[in-house]
């Protein structure tokens, strides 16, 4: 029953989960590739690597490259430098969410929704007849003796092609 | 005890098993045994997977469903029947779709295989949905709809604990009748996983109606969260963090 270390290990693998799930992140092949960067492609008429964007209705941007090879000139960061970006807003299908992702390094050590936004008619005011309780407390997983977590997951594609999004802006590979 | 996770159906399937008499080779045998069983399931019921039965059948290819694709139509229409049509197998665009229970059906037969084992206790938590041995509680977590690193309650289990969510992976719910989506999540606590399963998707989609149903059936407690962060429970329903 005193098994705290059991959410922890939990929520890593579905973390680990998560990510192998989508495939890795720099993957071309991945449709998490064509994440919405806002880079441009480098002004090389002849570069075949813009092909035509494939489906991504929701990305308007031209299609990452994912090239490896991209020594852009960004400044060099610091390998242990902590950084944080806020990726796109993606349409999840009742609403739109955004995931806030924090990198040190090349280590990526946090990933928080940073909005999320449920769909107008979802928000329409319930005539409830059975009474609210209204929870205002939020217990942190950490520190609470649970044996394991129920709860729906944020594994859809929105929240990857919004962490991928952050991890863009962040020039995370 | 022993924990384990596997990655299968989408998600994480993870096991916490007290061996109890078994060696650790009689235990590591057992959870090959319900993993190849998630396996097999995932193989047969994957709506990914277009060779899978559940794909071949809702395109038309099939004329005799195998007796595990009858049992899940069986368990879908009592779905129906208990949910009063909130709980619709039928009703998604593109034919059956039995995903809404399959995954919480799959993790009651690979908790199956460790209870015929003889291990001392297990659970085991399919992607959220989780069941247990009897004989034992547990505390589980329920996560928070709006922040993933936090909960909002936990409660304690011995039987059985789902959760359903709007923001889910694959939980396509929609709502039969075609009214709005009374919730963002729920979560349902009872006896067998498959019905709590079914409860937790049913109370997102209908809300306080689906109360009244678990008002109505022993053993059985629940909650849903709506839009605006409210949450509504049924009367017994109990938080151990209260």
């Amino acid at each position: 029953m005193k098994r705290p270390i059991t959410i922890l290990s939990a929520t890593t693998v579905g973390f680990v989960g998560v990510l192998a799930l989508h495939g890795p992140l720099t993957s071309s092949s991945s449709p998490l590739a064509s994440g919405p960067t806002t880079t441009t492609a480098p002004p090389t008429p002849t570069t075949s690597a813009t092909s035509p964007s494939t489906t991504a209705a929701s990305v308007s941007s031209p299609p990452a490259t994912s090239a490896p090879t991209t020594t852009t000139t960004s400044a060099p960061v610091s390998s242990t430098a902590t950084r944080t970006a806020v990726g796109k807003h993606e349409y999840y299908g009742y609403g739109e969410m955004a995931v806030k992702v924090t990198v040190v390094g090349t280590r990526i050590v946090g990933l928080q929704i940073a909005s999320l936004r449920t769909a107008e008619s979802y928000s329409q005011q319930l005539a409830q007849q059975a009474l609210p309780i209204l929870k205002t407390e939020v217990l942190q997983a950490q520190g609470t003796r649970i044996n394991s977590l129920t709860g729906a997951t944020y594994t859809s594609e929105a929240y990857a092609y919004s962490i991928q999004s952050a991890l863009d802006k962040l020039h995370f590979k | 005890m022993i924990s384990r996770a596997e990655e299968v159906m989408g998600t994480v399937v993870s096991f916490l098993i007290d061996p109890g008499p078994l060696d650790e080779y009689q235990v590591e045998t057992a959870i090959g045994h319900a993993c190849r069983e998630l396996h097999e399931l995932d193989d047969r019921f994957s709506l990914w997977k277009p060779d899978s039965e559940l794909s071949r059948w809702r395109d038309g290819l099939i004329s005799t469903p195998s007796s595990l694709m009858d049992e899940v139509i069986e368990l879908c229409a009592g779905a129906y029947d208990v949910t009063h049509g909130l709980f619709d197998a039928w009703a998604l665009p593109g034919g059956f779709d039995p995903t809404g229970l399959v995954k919480g059906w799959a993790a009651e037969r690979a908790l199956d295989h460790l209870a015929r084992a003889g291990v001392a206790g297990a659970l085991v938590n399919a992607g959220g949905d989780i069941c247990v041995l009897p004989g034992r509680s547990y505390e589980v977590g329920i996560r928070h709809p709006f922040e993933p690193d936090a909960m909002c309650g936990v409660v304690t289990v011995t039987g059985a604990v789902a959760t359903s969510g709007v923001y889910e992976r694959g939980a396509h719910l929609v709502h039969p009748f075609a009214g709005p989506l009374a919730g963002v999540a729920a979560t349902v606590v009872g006896d067998s996983l498959v019905l709590c399963d079914i409860l937790a998707t049913a109370l997102v989609v209908g809300g306080a109606e689906v109360l009244y149903v678990i008002e109505g059936l022993a053993d059985y407690e629940g909650f849903f969260v709506d839009p605006g962060g409210s949450m509504y429970a049924s009367q017994s329903m109990r938080f151990s963090n209260d």
